[in-house]
């Protein structure tokens, strides 16, 4: 087994040292397990793993923390009496699974960020190539905190552990945009969200080698919210989006909209799962995936899942894959306008609406400017 | 102006129009009647560029220029306008983002400078004034959630936007109200000039008291079978088709 090349990247950890005697007593997960049918993770990770490089593309927003996340650790500028940062030896709290063993065991340290109850700020991670990171995030009753994370990657692995805990009626909203155009990059989110705590999640994926994204999200007090919207823009790319979210408690809401968009050599998967638990009355739960497939090929394998125990909830999902209104670009270009940018204009409002929760317009505006010039590259 | 000599169009692999020939001089308003599923559409479609009709024979020339060697999208930009007799949804996109995308890509393709957003603005307003279209129904998705009418109305909205040379207007008259089908009639009318030629597609003569055509040709079975002046819309109204069925039967 030591001839699997990501374990020379495990750190020289406690918890490095775990992860490298889990791997080479059960290997990596291959797609004969069905949570990992779509991203062979054995496969993606046997071969030699490339040496990071690549810049992030960040659009500078300001921020109470920036955290500047390195191949070589984390540089932490802005923290305050309300807004700590502090550096743990790893972060515990949760069930582990294979994902979180092996992200922990490549990252050397942890960050511990606390917003204190009442309070409300913004952080802003900039993930450059071959950083592996941790993180626990903890915002207290009643505090809002907003993450915006940017990625940027050429080459290498990154990794990422999120572990954030939700407090009664508090919020965190965490933007991600990652370009991690020839990289790869594997990520776990575990989030807890106590009573009438929200969570909600903003990604735009627009490329990898490999991503394999993660996140569970644990509804465990009453009235809690799971709002998780995500988009994909692949040419040449695999990118997984798995998504599991519990209903531990009665009237909590998810609403889970994924939306995307592949090319020539994309791959897209989307796994969502929602599982409500028998005493989750009142639950409340929809999830929606649509994929447009462009005419030069590409995969999307989607597999939306509901679990329910519970027998008073109304829980729905949807999910089409298919192609552009061929109508309605014809329609477009008896107006003058070229196929190109018809195609554009509409697949551009087709992944906006993903991010139509987003409050504030600059982040929605940068979101959908990402989207515009990334399908500039992929639409022919 | 619009020159079709021998037109044939195919869709699946059968022939809808059989050799058709017309003539649209410019500064001329030409009406084309005909029973349902004679092929008018089908015209319409194969004109504008529709990648499912085939032309398999013919041609057709605006101002000299063979069009049926042309994208959809220059097509348009050489002046083809087309009021749908079906106007689609376009969900998400706002109706003047498309409306000034349109306008300037096809500005671009003619060498003209684009037009600056109060510009475009200005006459955006000016036109909805003249067709009585609400402020509302210009920040929608374009014709999302539109009435049949509405969307007619639309058409009309975008063809004053675009100022086309040559318009096809395909049963731009069903479904609009009393009201509607004299504000439209006029926003028509407001068109024509003298460097402009017009097709106009309807069942009912009604239509043509309002816009006043120079000729009337009868489409059946693919192709034109009489034409004659405004007098033969008001024949046709009262005697149908059957004595040009009976013809090409
Ligand atoms: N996509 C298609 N596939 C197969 N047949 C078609 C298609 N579109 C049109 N046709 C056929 O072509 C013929 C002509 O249709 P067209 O729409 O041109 O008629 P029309 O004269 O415009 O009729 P109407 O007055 O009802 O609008 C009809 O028999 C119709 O069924
Ligand atoms: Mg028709």
């Amino acid at each position: 087994m030591s001839d699997i090349a990501i374990l020379n990247e495990l750190t020289k950890t406690e918890w490095g040292k775990k992860a490298r005697e889990y791997i080479e007593k059960n290997g990596l997960p291959n797609k004969r397990v069905e949570f990992f049918h779509y991203t062979d993770l054995a496969r993606a990770l046997s071969d030699k793993i490339e040496s990071p490089s690549g810049e992030v593309r960040s659009a500078n927003l300001s921020a109470d923390i920036i955290i500047h996340a390195t191949q070589f650790g984390e540089i932490v500028s802005g923290a305050s009496k309300d807004l700590q940062i502090d550096s743990v030896s790893k972060i515990s709290g949760y069930d582990e699974d294979v994902t979180t063993i092996l992200v922990q065991g490549l990252s050397k340290s942890s960050q511990r960020i606390t917003l204190k109850a009442g309070k409300k700020a913004r952080i802003a991670i900039q993930r450059g190539a071959g950083s592996r990171t941790a993180m626990h995030i903890i915002v207290e009753n009643g505090a809002h905190l907003e993450i915006i994370e940017e990625q940027g990657a050429d080459a290498g692995l990154s990794s990422g552990l999120m572990f954030a805990e939700i407090g009664e009626n508090a919020s965190l909203r965490r933007i991600m945009y990652a370009d991690t155009f020839g990289a790869k990059d594997i990520r776990k989110s575990i989030v807890n969200v106590a009573k009438g705590g929200e969570f909600a999640g903003f990604s735009l994926m627009r490329g990898g080698e490999l991503s394999r994204i993660e996140t569970d999200v644990h509804l465990l007090g009453e009235g809690a919210k799971c709002n998780f919207n995500a988009a994909y823009l692949l040419k040449n790319a695999h990118n997984d989006i798995t998504t599991t979210v519990y209903h531990h408690a009665p009237n909590c809401e998810t609403k889970e909209m994924v939306r995307g968009i592949v090319g020539e050599g994309g791959n897209a998967v989307f796994q969502g799962k929602i599982q409500v638990e028998r005493n989750a009355q009142k639950t409340s739960a929809v999830m929606e995936h649509r994929g447009i497939m462009l005419e030069d090929g590409g995969k999307i394998n989607a597999k939306p899942s509901l679990e329910i125990y519970a027998d008073d909830v109304e829980c729905s999902h949807a999910n089409t894959i298919g192609a552009l209104d061929e109508s309605a670009l014809f329609y477009m270009q008896a107006r003058g306008i070229s196929q190109k940018s018809a195609k554009i204009l509409l697949i551009k409002a087709f992944l906006s609406q993903v991010f139509d929760d987003l409050q504030y317009d600059d982040i929605r505006e940068y979101a959908i400017s990402r989207i515009e010039n990334r399908l500039d590259e992929i639409v022919g | 102006m619009l020159k079709i000599k021998d037109l044939k169009v195919e869709i699946d692999g059968k022939q809808i129009t059989n050799g058709l020939s017309l003539d649209v001089p410019a500064g001329e308003v030409h009406a084309i009647m005909g029973p349902n599923g004679a092929g008018k559409s089908t015209l319409s479609n194969a004109l504008t560029g529709h990648p499912a009709y085939q032309v398999t024979g013919g041609t057709a020339e605006l101002n000299g220029k063979n069009i049926l060697a042309l994208e959809p999208e220059e097509r348009a930009a050489e002046g083809l306008f087309l009021s749908f007799q079906y106007p689609l949804e376009i969900p998400g996109v706002p109706t003047l983002t498309f409306l000034r995308t349109a306008l300037n890509e096809q500005r671009k393709y003619r060498g003209e400078d684009e037009l600056s957003v109060p510009q475009f603005m200005k006459a955006a307003k000016e036109a909805a004034k003249r067709l009585k279209i609400e402020d509302e129904m210009l920040k929608r998705p374009l014709n999302v959630g539109f009435s049949g009418g509405e969307k007619k109305r639309m058409e009309i909205f975008q063809m004053a936007m675009l100022e086309p040379k040559f318009m096809i207007l395909d049963e731009t008259d069903s479904g609009l109200d009393i009201d509607a089908l004299r504000i439209v009639s006029d926003g028509v009318n407001y068109m024509r000039a003298p460097n402009r030629g017009m097709l106009v597609i309807t069942h009912y003569q009604r239509l043509l008291d309002y816009i006043k055509p120079d000729k009337v040709h009868v489409l059946v079975d693919g192709k034109i079978v009489d034409t004659g002046g405004p007098e033969l819309a008001l024949e046709l109204e009262k005697n149908g088709y059957d004595k040009y069925e009976a013809l090409v039967s």
